[in-house]
């Protein structure tokens, strides 16, 4: 009984759970963005082989945030942590241009997954920092997310190390998932 | 598909052949044992340490195990690789006298690799040539910031857009500029009524724009940056505060396109409560916010010139100098705006980091006050768009009072 009631008292007033999982190429900054919404510093990171997985709080929403190496070889991993995920965020190196063309190729890749259909895309086009970095407009075309129709996305420019725009993005994001859940739509899908 | 993975199999063991030579054995740079990266951008061999510090100065780096290298990249390390590059950028490196850091001290190796690649000490080069692969520099002022699916239409990139377009315009013009930017935002019509159709033409622009931006700050480098500059003499957050406040009341509703008219009159409005911007006050805050005005203005550094063109006397010459840093002077609108001093076209520069201002952000806060009152007036303005802070102040002790609620709840259950 006791714990119906704190089930209707959470759903009111409780915090809402969001699974996200973190990719994007390798030396994007996902680390980094992940270990400043964490804890609200620049560590000094390397090369994540694997995964880091933190919990979020922003808002009454938790995120889980899993974060996932994005070298080549770790790229077919990735749609192992696919199910049950609400939201990709999709990190950009907004100075690599060389390789956005790649980017592209794998967020394609990300958001056609059966699992990831119904999930909430956002980009951080990051390191806006940076002199000569694209603007997120242009990371938004090099992506393609102008001619994807169905799917609920946001870009936000970031500077993980600064840590401008980050919050934005999870406000986005708490939002949106606000929104979905009201409106009955499901933002995961699970294989169970 | 075949033949590109034989080629990639071929590829690691070949790189797997040339960790086998001795001078690859060991990290060029803090000289610890069998180094499992590559830095392609050197072509060396490095160690997991060395790996991240060099991501930091945006050089690219590769794992032996998880990259794949393309023909290219292998037989750069063919020619390269360690020996090669202790000839190139440790070339006055004295090995006898002066030891290599260790991998454990992350500061120390990060200096050095500064030292070392970024600033190239030891190759007996002049100093100030630079290596092609560092791409970037810092820039404070983003380009702009968002976009999604809910709006066909750019909402705030033109924050961003405009800024690169109209380039190196003067201070005066580009501030209100921003503004009406920044209101822009908030509604779509107006978006189209000034900047309609022309975001093709400015994206052109921009790329030429931001390529010529690249060249006068090449040698700075986005770890160091802040440490070269002199603290700007207005890093007091109570003056600063006040100083934007008072501006804005002041600041006469007189402007010549109808976009920054609307500015100017909601920059009339009632201040917001003085609540949230206690909540900005933080330590935490305040921090970054010296800290980011240290960074902006480092522009100043190079293009004091630009102060001599910009008809407006009363800025101080370190600050009206950020925004020509932009790009070229393609466009003046607004030039005839009303007078303005040097903390409000600080101001401008910030905010225009962050054209969103309904979601809330820190910085933003307290040196745009009537931005925010706007937001809140905007329909587009999300019901949550109260500081960050105070959410996340609020969130707590929502969440204590929670517990407490709940566990009355249970306990009137259990009697």
């Amino acid at each position: 009984m006791g714990q119906a009631f704190r089930k209707l008292f959470d759903a009111f007033f409780g915090n809402k759970e969001m699974r996200v999982v973190m990719l994007g190429l390798d030396a994007a900054g996902k680390t980094t963005i992940l270990y400043k919404l964490h804890i609200g510093e620049v560590l000094s990171t390397v090369p994540t082989i694997g995964f880091n997985v933190e919990k979020v709080q922003y808002k009454n929403v938790v995120f889980t945030v899993w974060d996932v190496g994005g070298q080549e070889k770790l790229r077919p991993l990735w749609r192992h942590y696919f199910n049950n995920t609400d939201a990709l965020i999709y990190v950009v190196d907004s100075l690599d241009r060389e390789r956005i063309g790649r980017a592209r190729a794998e967020f394609q890749a990300i958001i056609n997954d059966p699992f990831m259909l119904n999930s909430v895309l956002l980009v951080f086009a990051n390191k806006q920092d940076m002199r000569g970095a694209m603007t997120p407009m242009e990371v938004c075309e090099g992506l393609g997310l102008y001619d994807l129709t169905n799917r609920i996305w946001h870009i936000q420019g970031t500077c993980a190390l600064k840590g401008d725009g980050l919050y934005e993005g999870l406000d986005w994001l708490a939002t949106t998932l606000d929104e979905m859940r009201a409106s009955g739509r499901i933002t995961s899908t699970s294989s169970s | 598909m075949g033949s590109r993975v034989k080629e990639e199999e071929r590829n690691e063991r070949t790189i797997r052949g040339l960790l086998k030579l001795p001078g690859n054995r060991r990290c060029i740079n803090c000289n610890s044992l069998g180094p499992q990266y590559v830095c392609t951008s050197f072509s060396t061999f490095i160690c997991v340490s060395c790996s991240g510090i060099h991501r930091e100065f945006t050089h690219r780096v590769k794992s032996i195990s998880m990259a794949k290298f393309t023909s290219q990249e292998v037989s750069a390390l063919q020619e390269g690789g360690n020996e090669r590059g202790k000839e190139i950028y440790l070339k006055h490196w004295d090995f006898h006298g002066q030891s290599l850091p260790d991998s454990s001290d992350v500061d120390n190796l990060r200096s050095f690799i500064k030292n070392v690649y970024v600033d190239r000490r030891y190759t007996g080069e002049r100093i100030g040539d630079h290596p092609p692969q560092v791409k970037g520099s810092q820039d404070d002022s983003y380009r702009n910031s968002n976009i999604d699916s809910s709006s066909g239409v750019l909402r705030s990139t033109y924050g961003g857009t405009s800024e690169d377009n109209h380039g190196r315009q003067n201070s005066k013009g580009s501030a209100s500029e921003d503004q009406s930017n920044l209101n822009m935002h908030q509604v779509p019509a107006r978006v189209d009524q000034k900047t309609g159709g022309s975001s093709e033409n400015n994206q052109k622009d921009m790329i030429k724009s931001v390529s010529s931006v690249v060249e006068p700050s090449k040698d700075t480098n986005r770890i160091a940056l802040p440490i070269r500059l002199p603290d700007p003499p207005r890093s007091h957050k109570a003056t600063n505060y006040a100083t934007s406040a008072e501006i804005q009341k002041i600041r006469p509703p007189r402007a010549t396109d109808p976009s920054s008219k609307t500015t100017t009159d909601d920059k009339l409005e009632i201040p917001k409560s003085l609540i949230d911007f206690d909540s900005d006050l933080e330590p935490r805050q305040g921090g970054a916010q010296i800290k980011m005005q240290k960074s902006s203005s480092l522009p100043d550094v190079g293009w004091a010139t630009f102060d001599v063109a910009t008809p407006k006397k009363v800025t101080p010459p370190s600050i009206s100098s950020t925004k020509s840093l932009e790009g070229p002077l393609v466009d003046i609108p607004n030039s005839t705006s009303a007078p303005q001093n040097g903390f409000q076209i600080k101001q401008n520069d910030r905010s225009l980091s962050f054209p969103q201002a309904n979601h809330g952000h820190q910085n933003q806060l307290y040196l745009f006050p009537a931005d925010n009152i706007q937001s809140y007036n905007s329909p587009l303005s999300r019901v949550n768009s109260a500081p960050v802070n105070s959410q996340l102040w609020g969130a707590h002790h929502m969440h204590q009072y929670k517990r407490a609620m709940l566990f009355l709840l249970i306990k009137s259950q259990i009697y």
